[in-house]
């Protein structure tokens, strides 16, 4: 699942000014915007992983949107001013705010992103299953007879393994597997894989 | 596409495009040739000049693919080429890129595992390479030569060598370029050891370079030697 950063405020000062802040935080895309109409749809809110920094008059729109999917909002509020209702619960930053208080945000948002993400290119599970028993040196067929699913149905998920990884050979996706955890190197002779 | 043509100089050759330094020593050619053009050093050196602008303006661009100047040049000449190549190769980029990958390994505190299993890694690759390059130089390239020499002083072909094909005796280069991409991307995207970033910059530096130099090669001994041993098997077999 992807994860993006949104800033909505009509400030380009505002926006701006926290995108530079936030981007040392945060590797991944940050949109800025102006107002709710350029605000990303209901079916890509419900697709990734939101942190919205909004403006604190369009705040009820946002936690609207909010609802029934990953959106995190955070209110960007003026100096002192105060919430009520149900923005009391949601955390703030303000124009005075220093850049620990928004690491702590951006660092907690990275921790509950889902695991996926987390740099290994998106295998699903039963790609992580087949790649784990190609890099033991097991073959098509044995592949195949051990999940009970067809040859060309292993043939097609390797495809999609080397497509997402850009790794090939044998060895190289060993490597990759070891390399992420998905085999302990005590299980296989390294010299013969490798 | 601008060509480099016999009447531009050396020095500019090597200013467009420093990475022909190699390739220009390939031929036995060193810095310090002055004002002097192609065509003055070549001629100078014996070296055909046709053969010479087709070997670097391949190297020069990508594209560029020489019909029209087969046969201006003997096998012979190509297979020189390709040896100092592997000389090349042999001798200095492959112990160059094990020293840096070693380096690399060493300069991890921690956490050297990852590291040490894209050396296993290299070597693997090292070794498929290296053997590539063997069963060249011990059999392709002799054959290439004993067909040539029918072909322009009439020693006659071995039976065993007349049924034979180039197209059949070139190996295939997928397998090495493929652990090639392999090795890069395992660096460049999944590496996630603690190390040095210079040394690791330096490594990939090498890696990248050494791709581009293979694809070029690769292309000389698919697109040139191959086509023109074809063409003189044919000649021969058609009793020309
Ligand atoms: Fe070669
Ligand atoms: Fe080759």
């Amino acid at each position: 699942m992807a994860s993006s950063i949104i800033i909505l405020h009509q400030s380009e000062i505002v926006r701006k000014g926290l995108a530079s802040m936030v981007s040392t935080l945060w590797k991944k895309e940050i949109i800025q915007i102006a107002d709710l109409n350029q605000f990303p749809d209901r079916d890509f809110c419900r697709k990734c992983n939101l942190l919205v920094f909004a403006e604190t008059s369009l705040a009820d729109e946002v936690l609207d949107l909010a609802e029934n999917s990953n959106i995190e909002t955070v209110l960007i509020t003026a100096n002192n001013q105060s919430t009520s209702g149900e923005l009391e619960s949601l955390r703030c930053v303000n124009l005075y705010s220093d850049i620990s208080l928004l690491k702590g945000i951006v660092d907690d948002f990275i921790k509950n992103e889902p695991e996926s993400t987390a740099g290994e290119n998106d295998l699903t599970q039963r790609e992580k299953e087949i790649l784990r028993l190609v890099a033991m040196g097991y073959s098509n067929k044995e592949i195949a007879d051990s999940l009970f699913i067809s040859i060309h149905t292993v043939i097609t998920h390797r495809k999609n393994i080397t497509g997402k990884l850009g790794i090939k050979s044998i060895s190289g996706l060993t490597v990759y597997a070891i390399i992420n955890r998905l085999i302990d190197p005590a299980q296989i002779d390294l010299e013969k894989f490798i | 596409m601008k060509l480099f043509a016999a009447e531009d100089k050396l020095s500019r050759v090597v200013t467009d495009n420093y990475h022909l330094l190699p390739v220009i020593n390939r031929f036995g050619i060193r810095l310090g040739f002055g004002d002097a053009t192609i065509g003055e050093i070549c001629s100078e050196r014996n070296i055909p000049v046709s053969f010479f602008l087709v070997i670097i303006n391949a190297f020069h661009h990508p594209d560029y693919f020489p019909k029209s100047e087969f046969l201006k040049f003997s096998p012979k000449l190509i297979v020189d080429y390709l040896r100092h190549t592997h000389q090349y190769y042999l001798s200095w980029v492959v112990p160059k890129m094990e020293r840096q990958l070693e380096n690399l390994v060493e300069s991890s505190e921690a956490n050297a595992e990852d590291l040490k299993l894209i050396i296993l890694f290299f070597r693997k690759y090292k070794s498929e390479l290296l053997y590539h390059i063997k069963d060249e130089e011990d059999s392709v390239f002799p054959y290439v030569l004993r067909v040539t020499s029918a072909f322009e002083d009439g020693v006659p072909l071995t039976r065993e060598d007349y049924g034979k094909s180039i197209e059949t005796y070139e190996k295939e280069h997928s397998d090495v370029d493929e652990k090639m991409t392999d090795l890069k991307n395992l660096v460049i995207k999944f590496l996630k050891a603690d190390y040095n970033d210079n040394l690791c910059n330096d490594f990939l530096i090498t890696l990248f370079r050494f791709e581009r130099d293979l694809i070029d090669h690769a292309r000389i001994e698919d697109k040139i030697l191959v086509p023109m041993i074809a063409r003189i098997e044919k000649m021969l077999k058609n009793g020309q």
